[in-house]
């Protein structure tokens, strides 16, 4: 959990769910509500999922899931909202240029972590900003993006078979 | 056994099909993140042209767009599923409310396991069994895309479910089947009778454990994409004669009843409730859906 609000608090202080909700299940965390917790009672089994993916462990970090980006989305998080052209790019693991941002909400500075959002407000990754608003490069370094959901199928299928039992 | 004797089969069962029939792409709206309306102007904006599938409540055919609807936006973020119009069918049959608790066997990849939380609007439970490793992370990395949030995931043998101790109001078993032509240009050359005839025996313990975990009263609904008799009718007529429960009508207005004397074996009466769709050019491909009740 200790994981979770440190991600969190990097765009906002804001409570985003009853932390007595949230369960962990290898590694990955769920947002299990009181209905589906009665169900899961009735099982002795450990399930492989349950719930809402709020986000997983990866070795580099924590990967949220677009639901908690959605959540993030809807407190003050600083955020910089890109046109129709580089959500296309975004999505395809490329960084935002300063030329492609429309708006920015929070006055993100240097270091900080931020949203990112297509023309309709919808989150489609988030990044850190890596430099000055003036230079005129990669100004948002992409973390994540909802492109991963096309990608992460594609890391499964390229695994040996073997590697891929073992994993599990 | 080639193309030619497959299609042999079906002409004795009714059916005149040719081997280039293809199904149209189709998708589902996913109404629990976004309004009919809103998407459709979303996506009509955007140049793609789609026409609204008369026997799916949330389905629309694809009839052209200049981009991979796999890979818009709209789609990374749920709005939509890439689903044949009659695999949208067994949920549509099976009819889950919100509140019931609901079994999906053999969950992956998550068209159906999304739809169930769909229809039931996120409320109650869906507890999905999957056992495939690999085939896990496409049903979870779905389930998270559309936003579901009322499925359990067990990575289990669906033929092992009574080990969860749980009864169910409603069982949607999409079983493992051979597949139909219509929908894998290569079908013909990687299929035989020998295929086809080794699903029954697993189709039949999956139905037996599926049955076994139904409240009394609960609605069963038993599917595949199999255009043949053994993998569906057939199945069908062995659950009747050995399990607890009758065969009700689907309610659906297409396609055809299933068939109740295939290659002059004659079975149950009662198959003929079920519905048998045949593969159309550019519209869907095989599949066969019964809906089965549970008697006490």
């Amino acid at each position: 959990m200790a994981e979770i609000k440190d991600f969190t608090r990097q765009f906002t202080q804001e409570k985003l769910f009853d932390p007595a909700l949230v369960m962990r299940i290898g590694r990955e965390f769920y947002l299990v509500p009181q209905a589906l917790r009665q169900v899961m009672a009735k099982t002795q089994r450990r399930p492989a999922f349950a719930g809402t993916l709020i986000a997983a462990e990866r070795g580099d970090g924590l990967r949220p899931s677009t639901q908690l980006l959605d959540m993030i989305a809807k407190t003050d998080a600083k955020s910089v909202t890109i046109n129709e052209k580089a959500e296309w790019l975004v999505i395809c693991g490329r960084p935002p240029l300063l030329s492609s941002i429309v708006g920015k909400k929070g006055d993100p500075q240097r270091g900080d972590t931020v949203l990112i959002l297509n023309m309709k407000e919808e989150c489609i990754g988030y990044g850190v900003v890596k430099d000055e608003w003036f230079v005129k490069k990669g100004i948002v370094r992409l973390e994540y993006d909802i492109g991963d959901f096309l990608r992460r199928e594609r890391r499964v299928m390229q695994r040996p078979t073997k590697q891929r039992l073992r994993r599990s | 056994m080639t193309a030619s004797e497959f299609l042999k089969r079906y002409e004795s069962l009714g059916a005149s099909l040719t081997p280039a029939t293809r199904t149209g792409p189709a998708l589902r709206f996913n109404t629990l993140l976004v309004d009919e309306p809103v998407l459709l102007k979303r996506l009509v904006d955007r140049g793609v042209v789609l026409h609204k599938i008369p026997f799916c409540r949330d389905g629309f055919w694809i009839e052209k767009s200049h981009f991979s609807l796999g890979s818009t936006t709209e789609y990374l973020r749920g709005l939509y599923y890439i689903q044949d119009a009659a695999a949208q069918i067994p949920v549509q049959v099976l009819n889950p409310l919100p509140g019931e608790t609901v079994l999906d066997c053999c969950a992956a990849p998550g068209g159906k396991t999304t739809q169930l939380a769909q229809w039931m609007k996120n409320k109650g439970a869906v507890v999905s069994c999957e056992n495939s490793v690999h085939r896990m992370v496409s049903l979870k990395s779905n389930i998270e895309r559309c936003s579901a949030a009322n499925i359990i995931i067990h990575a289990m043998d669906a033929s092992d479910v009574a080990d969860l101790n749980m009864r169910f109001d409603k069982v949607l078993l999409d079983a493992p089947c051979a597949g139909n032509f219509a929908s894998d240009p290569y079908w013909f050359e990687k299929r035989t009778l020998a295929d086809v005839e080794r699903n029954p025996p697993l189709q039949r313990k999956l139905l037996a454990a599926a049955v076994n975990v139904l409240k009394e009263g609960g609605t069963l609904v038993y599917s595949t994409c199999s255009l043949e008799p053994e993998e569906n009718e057939m199945v069908i007529d062995w659950a009747l004669k050995n399990l607890p429960v009758h065969c009700v009508d689907t309610g659906l207005q297409i396609g055809q009843p299933g068939i109740v004397v295939p290659f002059g074996k004659k079975l149950h009466e009662s198959v003929r409730f079920a519905t048998r769709l045949w593969p159309e050019q550019g519209k869907n491909e095989g599949f066969f859906v019964a809906k089965l009740v549970k008697h006490g």
